[in-house]
């Protein structure tokens, strides 16, 4: 056979790539971090008994000890910036220790096309119902639904003028398909997984067009279900 | 070779607008830097940049190079170097006997197989 390939050279440059991809796939194993997976769980050390634990006096005063808005802003965001992995949609309830009424906030939600651009719709997570903000808040953040985000990416922006520009709206989006999954921030107290979906008025508070202008009207009374933290007077 | 924990939410470049959409892109950039390697070698971080840089968007303006991603190079080379393919040189990594080797059995089969 004189025309057989001897070198790398010989071969074209895409085939060999792609062979060698397969070669280094089968040899390596591979650990990948989803945004789901990479949540602290109830059973993991570390991380969860520093999220779970109850607030205390003064936390806000020092620095970074129960930052819950930093907290959530910098671990959620950062879990949902994934940009190939499903993105969720995420809805935040908010209330203090000692106080029922919960209000429910749009933490908003990364699409493939807004990958480094978590935005954050509604009023400062540690606030409560009268918008004061509160270092004993207990912050509670609930994963509503997945949606692809291939499918997000299907829906053309509306409010972008660039022509090619895709945007996803969480109006768009079906709510069936709810997680069992919960997350749990300081000072918040599992009660049950795994979640029902949520009533039409959550998923109206979801809807993007209605977080523009968050309001205590979008308080859902399922939320209520959670119980309070513990050592809470409520 | 071991994939980074973070592969799931890295562009491979600052000008990109959106990160691949192949899941096993860490392997095919680390068979194309080894291919590399292999026809030119002696290439190093900055060389890579270069080389896996393109054109940035800069919407009405002219497209302009921008370098690719330094991180993903250097753990690519790490991982190459790790599983014995790639070794440090004067000049950059260059590709080891071993793993030319390597790359002229694969070269074989890929040719055997087509």
């Amino acid at each position: 056979m004189p025309n057989a390939p001897r070198t790398v050279k010989d071969v074209p440059a895409q085939e060999f790539v792609i062979a060698l991809a397969q070669y280094f796939r089968s040899t390596g194993k591979v650990r990948l971090a989803s945004a789901i997976t990479r949540l602290p769980v109830r059973g993991e050390k570390g991380d969860w008994e520093r999220w779970t634990r109850p607030p205390r006096r003064g936390d806000a005063r020092r620095r970074r000890a129960c930052d819950l808005d930093g907290l959530t802003r910098n671990v959620f965001i950062r879990a949902l910036r994934s940009p190939r992995c499903d993105s969720a949609r995420i809805a935040v309830a908010c209330g203090r220790a000692s106080a029922s009424p919960i209000v429910a906030y749009v933490l908003g939600f990364a699409g493939q096309d807004r990958v480094f651009r978590g935005r954050w719709r509604g009023r400062a997570p540690c606030t409560d119902r009268r918008g004061s903000r509160s270092p004993t808040a207990s912050v509670y953040l609930v994963v509503m639904s997945v949606f692809l985000a291939s499918d997000a990416r299907s829906v053309p922006s509306s409010r972008s003028r660039a022509p090619n520009t895709l945007h996803p709206r969480v109006g768009s989006m079906l709510p069936e398909t709810f997680l069992p999954f919960l997350c749990v921030f300081p000072g918040m107290d599992v009660v049950s997984c795994p979640l029902v979906p949520p009533p039409a008025s959550i998923v109206l508070a979801m809807n993007e067009r209605a977080s523009d202008h968050p309001s205590p009207r979008h308080a859902s009374p399922s939320i209520r279900r959670w119980r309070s933290p513990p050592g809470s007077t409520s | 070779m071991e994939v980074p924990t973070w592969v799931d939410i890295v562009k491979t470049a600052s000008y990109k607008e959106l990160a691949p959409y192949d899941p096993d892109w860490f392997y095919i950039r680390a068979a194309s830097m080894a291919r590399k390697l292999y026809v030119s070698g002696n290439m190093g971080v900055g060389a890579f940049r270069k080389n896996y840089g393109g054109a940035r968007n800069d919407g009405v303006c002219r497209f302009h190079h921008a370098i690719g991603s330094g991180s993903v190079a250097r753990a690519i080379l790490k991982q190459l170097e790790a599983v014995g393919v790639v070794e440090k040189g004067p000049k950059g990594r260059r590709i080891t006997p071993s793993g030319q080797r390597d790359l002229d059995r694969i070269a074989g089969r890929v040719a055997v197989s087509a």
